[in-house]
């Protein structure tokens, strides 16, 4: 269980990072919907509805609608299951969804035991460090012979959310405290490709 | 013989076997938080299926947002329709994307790949 000092520290960095996405509003920046604590299921479907809702009122083209809702499901559902609890079941997490002219952003940030960082930076960069099309095929190698873990988890989030935002998936791990970091992401679905 | 029937909700699908048609129809989102309760009865329905009593099965796959896990049990669900295929049973499967979702085209296309199993590919124009 985390102590009370480290819970602090993380609170801290999420709520500002939080914060800082906040202040960088502006009516060519705008927020489509934010959530920030603790992350559930109806949480999920809350946000996949506003979302759907706004894009169709927005007028954007039913491609950009699905890969923008693929993306939301994916990273959230990994909140969710992945990130590591601060206090008992509670998470400390948060989701913001903003437009501007250049198209949609998700960022998002969780928690996550320090222990972890190595195989998660394995995992992502191996995913970064190939092509396209080896990634489609990685895809498909793994429901070749699909297989559940021991969670329910059938463990293509990350390669899924790679694969459909592309040059448009950046994350960082900064260090928050000596047993817990922050796991950043940031997720763009640009306009130019959906002309 | 085991009822997967269920009903749509917000993130899961409605499943519905109609016994004389012999046809399984999986339709609406999925995205649930614990898809093996979703799945898990498809594949024991399989699993205890009697190609010595009905040769012929269809499957009508028609999803509006999926999530990985989803994909990993359809893909399950798939291989284990080949194996049936394969021991002698007609299978039918046809696979409705709505009309611009590509990626959902694209998935019904790797499912095919990896059960060598051909897919009647139905694009379905927005009702709205």
């Amino acid at each position: 269980m985390i102590d009370q000092k480290e819970y602090e520290i993380c609170c801290n960095e999420i709520l500002s990072e939080y914060q800082q996405i906040k202040s960088l509003l502006t009516k060519n920046n705008v927020a489509i919907c934010q959530h920030i604590g603790s992350f559930s299921q109806d949480i999920l479907i809350s946000i996949v509805s506003l979302v759907e809702r706004t894009l169709i009122q927005n007028g954007e083209p039913v491609r950009l609608q699905k890969r923008l809702s693929y993306l939301i499901i994916e990273c959230i559902q990994n909140i969710i299951f992945h990130s590591d609890k601060l206090t008992g079941e509670d998470q400390l997490a948060y989701v913001f969804v903003t437009k501007n002219k250049t198209g949609y952003t998700i960022n998002a940030a969780n928690s996550l035991e320090s222990k972890n960082i190595k195989s998660l930076e394995k995992k992502i960069n191996g995913f970064l460090d190939v092509k396209r099309d080896i990634l489609a095929s990685l895809f498909t190698n793994k429901i070749q012979q699909p297989k559940i873990d021991d969670l329910g988890h059938g463990g293509l989030g990350l390669l899924t959310m790679v694969s459909k935002s592309g040059k448009g998936f950046r994350y960082e791990i900064t260090k928050a405290s000596q047993n817990y970091a922050i796991f950043h992401l940031e997720l763009k679905v640009k306009y130019k490709n959906f002309r | 013989m085991i009822n997967i029937n269920r009903a749509e909700t917000n993130d899961s699908p409605s499943i519905i076997f109609d016994e004389e048609k012999r046809t399984l129809s999986i339709s609406g989102n999925s995205y649930p938080e614990n898809c093996e309760l979703i799945y898990e009865p498809i594949k024991a329905f399989l699993d205890n299926y009697s190609i010595e009593e009905n040769n012929m099965l269809n499957f009508y796959f028609h999803f509006n947002l999926i999530n990985s896990t989803s994909t990993v049990y359809v893909a399950q669900i798939i291989v284990k329709v080949a194996e049936l295929a394969q021991e002698g049973l007609s299978v039918f499967i046809r696979w409705k994307y709505d009309e611009y979702d590509e990626e959902m085209l694209d998935l019904g296309e790797k499912l095919s790949s990896i059960s060598k199993l051909p897919i009647d590919y139905v694009p379905v124009k927005d009702e709205d």
